[in-house]
């Protein structure tokens, strides 16, 4: 059967997917922006932002020069990749093979699957039309090869399908960067004045080859059909799953725990041989009553090693009710991630110091909840909102330490609370605090610390930080805004010392 | 109730007598100001310094910059006249000890300040200067001393002992007394600060003295201040974090302000007048002092020019010297003698010979040129006696400064004029003018678009811009 493909090209693909995210960015400027040597670069810009003449690869704060209302957002230089992932997957309704064709588009084999939709025109339209109403903008079209399909799709004016083996004329018109050639080739033949394909699309193959190198042979064979191509299918995720059914029925926690573990060695055997470690895991069992009953655990960072997995499993192993007994024991790791194997050095105690904290990290999230540990690391700013990130668990290293010589607090409120105060005046330490009803008294003091707005972000006034000790010994962190004599200052508790 | 109008009185006299006592008058000096001469740290001129402590009442002012005097003339200049006196003095950064502020008392201990300057910038490369405790040691008579300490204590809330060893040190090296800094920074710790200090200054009897630390003349100029930062270190506002300052509190404080700020130490604003006190050396008591030319024959140097003067007369003008041009060189000889410059006159007559000799064209121009007297010793080509020349237009009594004579030379054979000079007084004792420049508008722009992130592109394009 004659191969037919069909080529999607996505014309804006993060800024689309940020939109259908945050609906209340429709038809506002703005742009993702990755840092690229200490500096902010425009990665994709929205079409109101390339309207106003904010093209990818401007500085931010250019950017910002020409538009001060501009919104920016930081780009996960992975975003791309698993959007086309995940785009590519949604496509296996319309064909089993579905690729993902970097980095803005996605290739489909659609051979002998245009009828059920009533034909390729049918087809290629319900395609389009559902990923427009998703809010993505897009072009597609078919041919008999990827690299014809491809071509069309971004440079074909008008047409949209290429009937089979009639590739060649649609190719003719289009202009030699449809055929996916590399930049200098493509910069030399455009000071040689090739305008469109069909201008040397008849020289003798040795010609071309002299003068192009071979890829521009291959890339014209690709489009013609003459060579062959290849794409990889994005596959359904392999299920890491384990099965281990019992001769008789197994309601004793030891039995238990004895499945477990011979369960977690070869699921743990097969996560080294991979190279992939298990986040997140769930231990089920199939009880004789026809209960399924399960126990799910997650880690702060990848992990293959069976004993520690068996530890997390084992806080909740009392929580998986056996009842009349077990016959089927069944582990999976639904989130697993590449994890390289660490080789051990002999005298570096740091990794196993790394190690232990990993896995202490994930006892206590076991009985705690993951979201209940958070991490933060030092950024230089004196804004004390600003002095910290929080960064994913367990993941990055802090890049400057920790100022020293300064006093913060251990527990930053997420926002900080009005307080009211008596107090003398300018700048004295408050006397008594009011905080959601109660007083307190400070018997103790020390400040003011005087942080000043950080100018080149925002203006406003400055504030005062003081540390008060109330009778009970509690030490708090207080802020008044503004300063007595320029506007009318407010006071805020901002932390708690340990 | 009769009897109680007279007790009230007195308690009320009693207390406004203690209130006059306790606060004699709202005075202090600030002993700390950087300015704009050190460079892309100090975010005020000196004159504004200046001008904005006579508006808010000081009575004297310092300028202590960076290893440089460089600042003091601006400052001396705008201080002149105006109810204010100015002080001035010098931030010693050393290499291996903490910096010290250094005032001079008298004119001798300013001459010790330079020279230890001097040696400093010697010794390191254009724009650096490299001292050691040693240099200070060697010439710390007549200056008094303000110790800077650290800006944090240590993890202990105490002074880290490197510091304590090092003023043990400068104590008995300086024998005298030398002074602890004293500043209120709005950091959070400066109530520990103080007082850790204040018994620092107890144990090693070596007072506080009260300083703001000033770096701009009002809070405004904190992102001007922030911007210079970030030039000096080179990068952008975005990443200069700590680099900045946390807040806008360097900048001149008015007094009461000051006396509030350090009430538990009233001492440390008393030491401060102290230092002002002690330090009346001013920029008034230098004199230029002119070195005596050496001459041929054992006469003296106005003697030697009258010789000079007569002989070159007689080649000018023949043996026949016209009266006029006589009366005209007896009145310029008497006044040369009077200012005694003839020292000046003949330098200048020898290097024209010197230059003449090699055959090295050159001219002289200048207020003093235009005198007879640089006729006859063919420093001038220009004969008085055909254009009426007025010598005493440009000096005289009324025109209180030293004559100006300009010698315009060969420009490709100024190298050989140089080296008769250095070999002729000796290298250290001949130097070449040097001036401070300005960063000009352009440059400026250039530097301020990079510290804020633009592109490169945007800043050219800024720079070059016909804004003004």
């Amino acid at each position: 059967m004659p191969k037919r493909f069909l080529s999607l090209c996505f014309h804006s693909l993060s800024t689309d997917w940020l939109v259908i995210k945050k609906p209340e960015l429709k038809g506002k400027a703005f742009v993702l922006a990755i840092p690229e040597r200490g500096r902010m670069l425009v990665h994709a810009s929205s079409k109101e932002a390339l309207d106003r003449g904010i093209f990818p690869g401007m500085v931010v704060a250019d950017a910002r020069a020409l538009f001060p209302s501009l919104e920016v957002f930081d780009h996960d230089p992975q975003l791309e990749g698993r959007l086309l992932t995940a785009l590519a997957r949604w496509c296996i309704r319309y064909t089993p093979v579905s690729a993902v064709d970097f980095p803005d588009g996605i290739i489909l084999d659609i051979s002998g699957c245009a009828h059920l939709w009533g034909g390729e025109t049918a087809y290629l339209e319900d395609i389009c039309f559902t990923l427009r109403n998703k809010g993505y903008s897009l072009s597609a079209a078919i041919a008999d090869t990827i690299g014809a399909a491809w071509a069309i799709a971004r440079y074909g004016q008008g047409i949209r399908i290429a009937a089979p083996e009639r590739q060649r004329e649609c190719l003719l018109p289009l202009p030699p960067a449809s055929l996916r050639l590399e930049p200098n080739l493509l910069q030399l033949m455009k000071k040689l004045g090739f305008k469109n394909i069909g201008q040397f699309i008849d020289l003798p193959p040795s010609t071309l080859r002299r003068r192009f190198g071979e890829g521009l042979l291959v890339r014209l064979g690709q489009a013609l059909g003459t060579e062959y191509e290849f794409v990889e299918p994005v596959q359904p995720v392999k299920s890491y799953r384990e099965e281990l059914s019992c001769m008789e029925p197994i309601f004793t926690l030891t039995g238990i725990e004895l499945a477990l573990k011979r369960l977690l060695e070869v699921l743990c055997r097969r996560l080294v041989k991979e190279g992939k470690g298990l986040r997140t895991g769930v231990f089920s069992g199939l009880r004789v009553d026809g209960e399924i009953v399960h126990i799910s655990i997650g880690t702060g960072s990848a992990s293959q090693r069976p004993s520690h997995l068996f530890k997390l499993f084992e806080l909740k192993l009392s929580t998986l009710a056996p009842g009349m007994g077990i016959e089927l024991f069944t582990l999976e790791a639904p989130l697993v991630e590449d994890m390289e194997g660490v080789q051990e050095s002999l005298w570096d105690a740091v990794n196993h110091d790394q190690q232990a904290i990993v896995e202490l990290l994930d006892n206590i999230a076991g009985k705690v909840g993951m979201d209940a540990i958070h991490r933060y690391l030092p950024q230089e700013y004196h804004w004390p909102e600003r002095s910290i990130k929080p960064v994913p668990f367990l993941q990055g290293q802090p890049d400057k330490p920790w100022p020293s010589g300064i006093s913060r607090p251990l527990h930053l409120l997420p926002q900080p609370e009005p307080i009211s105060v008596m107090v003398h005046l300018p700048d004295y330490p408050p006397r008594h605090f009011r905080y959601k009803g109660k007083i307190y008294k400070v018997v103790k003091a020390d400040g003011p610390e005087r942080i000043e707005q950080e100018w080149w972000l925002q203006n406003g006034p400055p504030r005062d930080y003081y540390r008060v000790e109330d009778e009970e010994g509690i030490r708090y962190w207080v802020f008044r805004l503004g300063l007595y004599g320029e506007g009318e200052p407010q006071w805020f508790l901002h932390g708690l010392f340990a | 109730m009769v009897s109680a109008r007279p007790i009230c009185l007195k308690v009320n006299s009693i207390f406004f007598y203690f209130i006059a006592n306790y606060f004699p008058s709202m005075d202090y000096s600030e002993l700390q100001v950087t300015t704009n001469f050190s460079f892309l740290r100090g975010g005020s001129h000196p004159e504004e310094f200046v001008d904005r402590a006579i508006a808010l009442g000081y009575k004297e002012i310092a300028v202590t910059d960076r290893n440089t005097l460089a600042g003091i003339v601006r400052a001396y200049t705008a201080a002149k006249g105006k109810a204010i006196r100015f002080i001035p003095g010098c931030r010693l950064d050393l290499l291996d000890g903490p910096s010290l502020l250094a005032y001079p008392t008298d004119k001798e201990a300013y001459a010790h300040l330079s020279s230890i300057l001097t040696k400093g910038n010697l010794r390191a490369e254009k724009g650096e200067c490299h001292l050691y405790k040693e240099d200070v040691y060697e010439q710390s008579k007549g200056l008094k001393f303000i110790v800077i300490p650290p800006d944090h204590l240590n993890e202990h809330y105490e002074f880290d002992p490197g510091f304590v060893k090092t003023l043990m040190e400068y104590k008995e090296a300086f024998n005298q007394d030398i002074y602890l800094r004293a500043s209120f920074s709005y950091s959070g710790d400066d109530h520990k600060k103080l007082y850790r200090l204040s018994q620092l200054a107890a144990q090693l009897e070596a007072p506080m003295v009260a300083t703001s630390d000033v770096y701009y003349h009002v809070k405004e100029r904190r992102e001007l201040q922030d911007i210079l930062t970030c030039i000096r270190e080179k990068c952008t506002i975005h990443h200069a974090g700590f680099l900045l300052h946390a807040n806008a509190e360097r900048y001149l404080k008015p007094l009461e302000e000051m006396h509030r700020l350090f009430r538990e130490f009233p001492d440390a604003i008393y030491r401060n007048k102290e230092i002002a006190e002690a330090c009346q050396f001013s920029l008034d008591q230098l004199k230029y002092q002119y070195p005596e030319e050496i001459t041929s024959g054992g006469r003296k140097p106005q003697d030697e020019l009258i010789h000079l003067t007569w002989e070159g007369a007689k080649e000018r003008f023949g043996d026949h010297i016209p009266k006029n041009i006589q009366s005209t060189l007896q009145y310029e000889l008497d006044f040369i003698q009077q200012k005694n410059y003839a020292s000046y006159f003949l330098t200048v007559y020898d290097l024209v010979r010197f230059a003449r000799e090699r055959g090295i064209l050159c001219q002289g121009r200048g207020s003093a040129a235009n005198s007879v007297v640089c006729y006859c010793l063919g420093i001038t080509s220009v004969d008085p006696s055909k254009f009426k020349l007025l010598f005493a237009r440009f000096m005289s009594d009324a025109r209180n400064e030293p004559p100006d004579i300009d010698v315009d030379l060969e420009h490709e054979r100024r190298e050989d004029v140089m080296q008769y000079i250095y070999e002729k007084y000796g290298r250290d004792r001949a130097g070449i003018v040097a001036t401070v420049t300005r960063v000009h508008w352009k440059g400026a722009v250039r530097d301020v678009g990079k510290a804020m992130g633009l592109s490169l592109d945007a800043v050219d394009k800024l720079s070059k811009s016909e804004y003004e």
